[in-house]
């Protein structure tokens, strides 16, 4: 739980960068909070924490990779010896690599798991103890809907995620009798430059399945995750509606996700088989968007709700018109006739 | 143990942080007693002790939190000066210079040599003149929320800040500093405050040549952002650190926060005299 208000707290995000970290670190500065900007590429984190001390915050940049745990502890460490205290860990840094499971270098493979997963722990255990010295405090990690149900061609990933989810349940459990939370933010496909950044070996250009939403949208739900923090929570509706699905369904759920993932998940052009960013990282993609929502067709689910709930009504009126008069049907025809 | 404190140190020896204990001492300087906390459990950096300095009317008592993160670390001394808190009166008020040479009376008398000086609020006043006059005895100074911002150095405008920074203050800080105010007595509280006011801690620090530390509460009203600033570049070997949140009284209202910015700068100057002393040697 978070002791003071957001704009006397002090948050560190790890992979502020670009993406969903940087939309972040961004809408925090805006409400005042002091952030401590964690990344590989120093050059793209001055230039956030320049951004967040326009909005008038303090904001200190400490280049770091999270696969290494000794220089998550030295994030930590120097984010307390500057600012007296971390209310708001944001575990965020993730890489990706798309391919079938068995064509996956396993090089590129483990440092998916270095990454995402391992990070995630070097980040939980260099803060809890600070954590637990004020015994307040929230950890976030931010992990996927994808935590909740399995894809092709992203194996690794999902792993990764779903072991995350896992590891929240766990901490959550460990830290019941503190003021400390962990939460797990599950964003749906969001607008980021993971899709160009991440490996590739499936031979074909891979980007977000529709819907895919802003990652300043998933910033704002993760705020107010800070706030008002609570186990899990999606971000994007489509990922609400998919993970009720599959705890409906699972076996149908898998089936036509996996068909969805063939037909939606990769463009028709051809992509020479890259490691993205996964060993050095990427300067050109440093934006918040992938520009991939500009690129999206408009959606037609709306259309589609509509076309259901007039097809809805319509059916229920017939079946009243057209069954045995009964009940409030029999008085209104005996009254016109 | 002092009995009147139990109840400061059980919130934070509760918590899951490392503290360390403390007990009343009363030291015989000249014809006064002098009442002092003093820190008893093993510290891990001994060759730098640490002296924590009160403000106006309040006393050692409200160092008791910082004291107890502190003890694990540095051995810490916590003195009232005379004529506050449990120390003896002397008949007149005490201007600045007067109590900075008490605290050195009372160091010398304690044997306590290359101390870190930490003032809070009016104690930065004392400090600096200490440190001014008597650079022998201190090996660095830090200053918490220091008095008097040179613009608005009357005393309608610190009250009204004051008064403002009050509320943000927790509710045990009340319990505390008016027990402190009764111990020392309102009146000689209103002329400690006038003796302040005649004080310029701005003339004084460009001579402070040991490393200092500034810290101040975001929240603080009575010490602003540019005062602070203009304080550390005073100071020929200044730095600065602003706790997120914090009011004046960061030693009792945000102890843990003001422990870990300061240890790594404490931690720093003690290496660097156990290094000198190795070089002496």
């Amino acid at each position: 739980m978070l002791l003071k208000k957001l704009e006397e707290s002090v948050a560190v995000i790890t992979g502020a960068s670009s993406g969903i970290g940087r939309a972040t670190a961004l809408e925090l500065a805006e409400r005042g909070t002091t952030v401590v900007l964690a990344a590989r590429r120093e050059a793209a984190l001055r230039e956030v924490a320049e951004e967040c001390r326009r909005l008038g915050i303090r904001a200190d940049v400490i280049p770091s990779d999270v696969s290494d745990e000794n220089a998550v502890r030295e994030l930590a460490r120097r984010a307390i010896e500057a600012f007296g205290r971390i209310d708001l860990w944001v575990n965020n840094a993730a890489v990706t690599v798309f391919g079938r499971f068995e064509e996956t270098p396993l090089q590129a493979a483990r440092r998916v798991i270095d990454v995402n997963l391992f990070g995630y722990i070097h980040g939980a255990r260099a803060v809890i103890p600070y954590f637990r010295e004020q015994n307040s405090g929230v950890l976030i990690n931010v992990a996927s809907q994808v935590a909740k149900m399995g894809e092709p061609f992203a194996s690794y990933y999902v792993m990764t995620k779903f072991a995350i989810r896992g590891l929240g349940e766990c901490l959550r459990q460990e830290l019941r009798d503190t003021r400390i939370d962990v939460c797990t933010l599950l964003p749906a496909a969001i607008d980021t430059p993971l899709y160009q950044q991440g490996a590739n070996y499936t031979g074909k250009v891979a980007k977000p399945m529709s819907p895919v939403y802003d990652a300043r949208m998933v910033a704002r739900d993760l705020i107010k995750l800070a706030e008002h923090p609570r186990r899990e929570m999606h971000s994007g509706m489509s990922g609400r509606v998919a993970s009720v699905a599959h705890s409906l369904a699972p076996g149908l759920v898998e089936k036509v996700a996996a068909r969805k993932v063939e037909k939606e998940h990769f463009l028709d052009k051809p992509a020479e088989p890259s490691e993205g960013n996964l060993f050095t990282p990427m300067p050109e993609f440093n934006s918040i968007g992938g520009g991939w929502q500009a690129r999206e067709k408009p959606s037609r689910t709306p259309l589609l709700l509509a076309a259901a709930a007039v097809a809805s009504v319509i059916g229920t009126m017939t079946w009243w018109l057209r069954r045995r008069p009964r009940g409030l049907r029999k008085v209104i025809d005996r009254m016109v006739a | 143990m002092p009995k009147d404190t139990l109840w400061i140190e059980r919130t934070w020896t509760q918590r899951q942080v490392k503290t360390g204990w403390i007990e009343s001492q009363w030291t015989r300087v000249g014809d006064f007693r002098m009442h002092a906390r003093v820190s008893t459990s093993p510290a891990r950096y001994e060759s730098l002790p640490v002296v924590l300095v009160h403000g106006i009317g309040i006393t050692s008592r409200y160092w008791v939190p910082t004291s107890v993160l502190l003890a694990p670390w540095f051995r810490n001394y916590a003195p009232d000066l005379p004529g506050f808190g449990l120390s003896d009166k002397p008949r007149r008020t005490l201007q600045v210079r007067q109590l900075a040479d008490w605290m050195a009376a009372w160091m010398r008398a304690r044997n306590i040599a290359g101390a870190a000086l930490v003032g809070n609020s009016f104690g930065c006043q004392i400090v600096a003149d200490f440190a001014v006059r008597y650079p022998e005895l201190l090996s660095c100074t830090v200053h918490i929320g220091p008095t008097t911002d040179p613009k608005g150095h009357t005393a309608r405008e610190q009250v009204r800040r004051w008064q403002r920074n009050n509320p943000g203050e927790p509710f045990s800080h009340k319990i505390v500093s008016y027990r402190d105010y009764w111990d020392c007595g309102i009146p000689r509280v209103l002329r400690t405050f006038a003796n302040s006011l005649d004080d310029h801690i701005e003339r004084k620090l460009p001579h402070i040549r040991v490393p200092s530390l500034v810290v101040r509460g975001s929240c603080d009203p009575i010490v602003p952002q540019r005062w602070a600033e203009e304080a550390t570049r005073l100071l020929p070997k200044g730095k600065l650190v602003v706790i997120p949140g914090a009011f004046h009284t960061v030693n009792f209202s945000s102890p843990l926060e003001l422990v870990r910015v300061m240890k790594p700068f404490l931690i720093e100057v003690s290496r660097s005299l156990e290094q000198h002393q190795e070089k002496a040697a």
